[in-house]
């Protein structure tokens, strides 16, 4: 409420939005300093100027290494298979297994890598009758597929690649 | 990264050159600031390069794709020198560089330099690993390599293609499309090199909120709440992907901005540029077109309430006749997806026959409190995870319950109902989902919300200014439009 001399609110209004105030200034520089802390933690500015070609390099190396058998099926894939064919690839039903299905996917497009299961669901539907061929991928040496009469491109760690002859 | 730096610059500076013409062309640039007009110019000049590029790709794609991009440069050069400049634009421009400068600018300054560097840097690391999963890479970039190595975008043979390649094909083109301008540059498909104009909207965007949040409130408060914004792990997650989210983000955050601007100031510019903004956000993402058309009904609400004062010179009908152009961009996305017989898995009856509204009401009991948890925990009261960039428009409402004696202006209404509307209308989409409710909330829930997250700070910009004077800015104090403002509502 407003006093009759300075015109100024005393009392529990006053009060308040003192409080309001308080309270807005300690949120706002509560987020100016969470904000700078988090950008403590961003690559270049964690260990000094150096710190993003370090950082690229060394992630790079990290991502070459995880990339591993991604890389050596990737290389078969371009060597082997024409651009537009399809590559039927057949993993173990484990997540790590899909992500690399998923991985290969990715990185050998135009070169189109589906797992069996959706391939079986196209076959079926007449889809996979691909001019420049199907090929078979197989991640899990432990349970081969039956592929007679299918003609053997390439054999490395953990997977074989085959021309898919029905 | 396997562009040169010729191919990179050539890359980005395309758009960015087409923009500025294309701004000039309009009357353009009427931003004080040079930041908002890099952002803007990026904005519109990716605008027209994608819808260069669609409309190449649907006519079958008559001319070699980098002899495209060496034309748009060419028509952007044309363009930036030959148009007009707008004289009123450099007035204020020139006004603004002249306007004091105290170390409280100079501290946010370094604040929006600290995060632009910080942007730069999630990009490069980002881009040491090319992009292999997620929706970057099964959403967004396969539709753009499928648009690189098709022959056009409407035969059969790209409805395969993109039917057997991409998750949602249905998904709006905006991004893809960029992505391909990346391949088409490179000449082939490349591995983490399309990212790159997608990872520039952040800087853009960066650019464009500081300006924005500069406008209400003083130079401390802006450079909180925009470290708040681009630092939390989603934002920096966004900034060094592939993702279509920070697309709305920016689109819908510059159609609101450009619209508050117009209603300051009655530039009809800025309604132009507000539903470029709309298209931006519309082409990004099909949420793009419910923020917006949300944006649209909270402002005519509001309007139609008389709760808030129009603008000081209102549109004229052939301002208005730009409303059509996010209505168009609309229709093309669906016009391309009937097409190509393409639909949302969301309201498709082949997923699920009972629908989006059907399962809306048979899973609300079972998914409703589930979905209000975990929106208020990892979203509104989430300081690790959002840096109460929610949270701070909920303290606002609360002192303006608690401090009756201080009254806003109803501005704020406008940012803070699309907050509170678009996080109330994507819970619902969580409730009625077709998926695993477990693992769908994880995957998408923080970063739907972003989407309405720079439209958060900014409601608690103009509020903090409006409701403390030793926050408010120096330069709304000054400005004139302000002075008109404070009589209305």
């Amino acid at each position: 409420m407003p006093t009759k001399e300075t015109g100024k609110k005393t009392g529990p209004g006053r009060v308040r939005e003192l409080a309001a105030y308080a309270a807005v200034l300690v949120l706002v520089g509560w987020q100016f300093w969470v904000g700078l802390i988090d950008l403590t933690a961003s690559p270049a500015l964690q260990g000094g100027p150096a710190a993003t070609a370090r950082f690229t390099v060394e992630d790079a190396a990290r991502a070459e290494r995880a990339l591993g058998d991604r890389a050596a099926i990737y290389r078969a894939l371009v060597r082997h298979v024409p651009a537009g064919a399809v590559v039927v690839a057949h993993a173990a039903p484990t997540p790590e297994a899909m992500q690399l299905v998923t991985n290969l996917r990715n990185l050998a497009y135009p070169r189109l890598v589906v797992p069996t299961a959706t391939a079986f669901a196209l076959l079926a539907e007449g889809r996979l009758d691909r001019p420049a061929g199907t090929f078979l991928l197989d991640l899990d040496p432990d349970h081969p597929l039956e592929l007679g009469g299918s003609e053997l491109l390439e054999q490395g760690e953990g997977f074989v690649l085959y021309r898919f002859r029905p | 990264m396997t562009l040169t730096v010729l191919e990179l610059v050539w890359l980005l500076g395309v758009p960015l050159l087409v923009g500025l013409g294309l701004l000039r062309w309009m009357g353009q640039p009427c931003g004080a600031e040079r930041g908002t007009t890099l952002s803007w110019a990026y904005l519109v000049g990716s605008l027209a390069a994608a819808a260069v590029l669609w409309i190449w790709t649907l006519t079958g794609k008559p001319v070699p794709g980098a002899a495209l991009w060496w034309g748009l440069g060419g028509v952007g050069t044309l363009l930036a020198v030959g148009a007009r400049r707008c004289r009123a634009g450099q007035e204020e421009a020139a006004s603004a560089r002249m306007a004091p400068k105290g170390p409280e600018d100079a501290l946010f300054a370094v604040v929006v330099g600290l995060l632009l560097l910080h942007v730069l840097d999630e990009a490069t690391a980002r881009n040491a690993v090319p992009i292999l999963a997620g929706d970057e890479g099964n959403i967004w970039a396969a539709k753009a390599k499928v648009l690189h190595v098709a022959p056009d975008s409407v035969s059969p043979a790209f409805r395969e293609e993109a039917a057997l390649f991409v998750q949602h094909p249905d998904y709006p083109l905006l991004n893809p499309l960029l992505q391909l301008g990346a391949f088409e540059v490179a000449g082939r498909l490349t591995g983490a090199d399309s990212r790159l104009p997608i990872q520039t909207v952040m800087l853009a965007l960066v650019l464009m909120a500081a300006s924005a949040l500069r406008r209400f409130v003083r130079p401390f408060v802006a450079g909180a709440l925009l470290l708040a914004l681009f630092t939390t792990d989603m934002s920096r997650f966004l900034a060094g992907s592939a993702y279509a989210d920070h697309l709305v983000m920016f689109g819908l955050f510059a159609a609101v901005d450009a619209w508050s601007r117009f209603r300051m100031t009655g530039d009809p510019r800025w309604f132009r540029l507000s539903c470029l903004g709309m298209v931006f956000a519309i082409l990004a993402k099909n949420e793009g077109t419910m923020l917006c058309l949300l944006a649209v009904v909270v402002v005519g609400s509001l309007r139609a309430l008389r709760v808030l004062a129009g603008p000081i010179v209102p549109p004229t009908w052939r301002e208005r006749g730009w409303l059509v152009v996010p209505f168009c961009a609309v229709l093309a996305i669906q016009a391309h997806n009937a097409v190509l017989a393409f639909r949302n898995d969301l309201f498709d009856p082949a997923v699920d026959a009972s629908g989006l509204t059907g399962r809306l009401f048979a899973q609300f009991q079972e998914h409703a409190g589930v979905v209000a948890a975990y929106a208020w925990r990892e979203i509104l009261v989430a300081p690790a995870t959002t840096h109460l960039v929610f949270g701070g428009l909920l303290v606002g409402l609360l002192v303006i319950v608690l401090v009756p004696s201080r009254r806003p202006r109803t501005e704020f209404l406008v940012p803070a109902l699309c907050t509170f509307g678009a996080l109330a209308v994507y819970q619902l989409v969580f409730v009625a989902t077709p998926y695993e409710i477990d693992k769908h909330l994880p995957a998408a829930a923080v970063r739907v919300a972003m989407h309405v997250a720079p439209l958060s700070v900014m409601a608690q910009a103009m509020l903090w200014g409006d409701l403390f004077p030793a926050l408010r800015s120096r330069e709304r104090v000054r400005s004139p439009a302000s002075a008109l403002q404070s009589g209305s509502r």
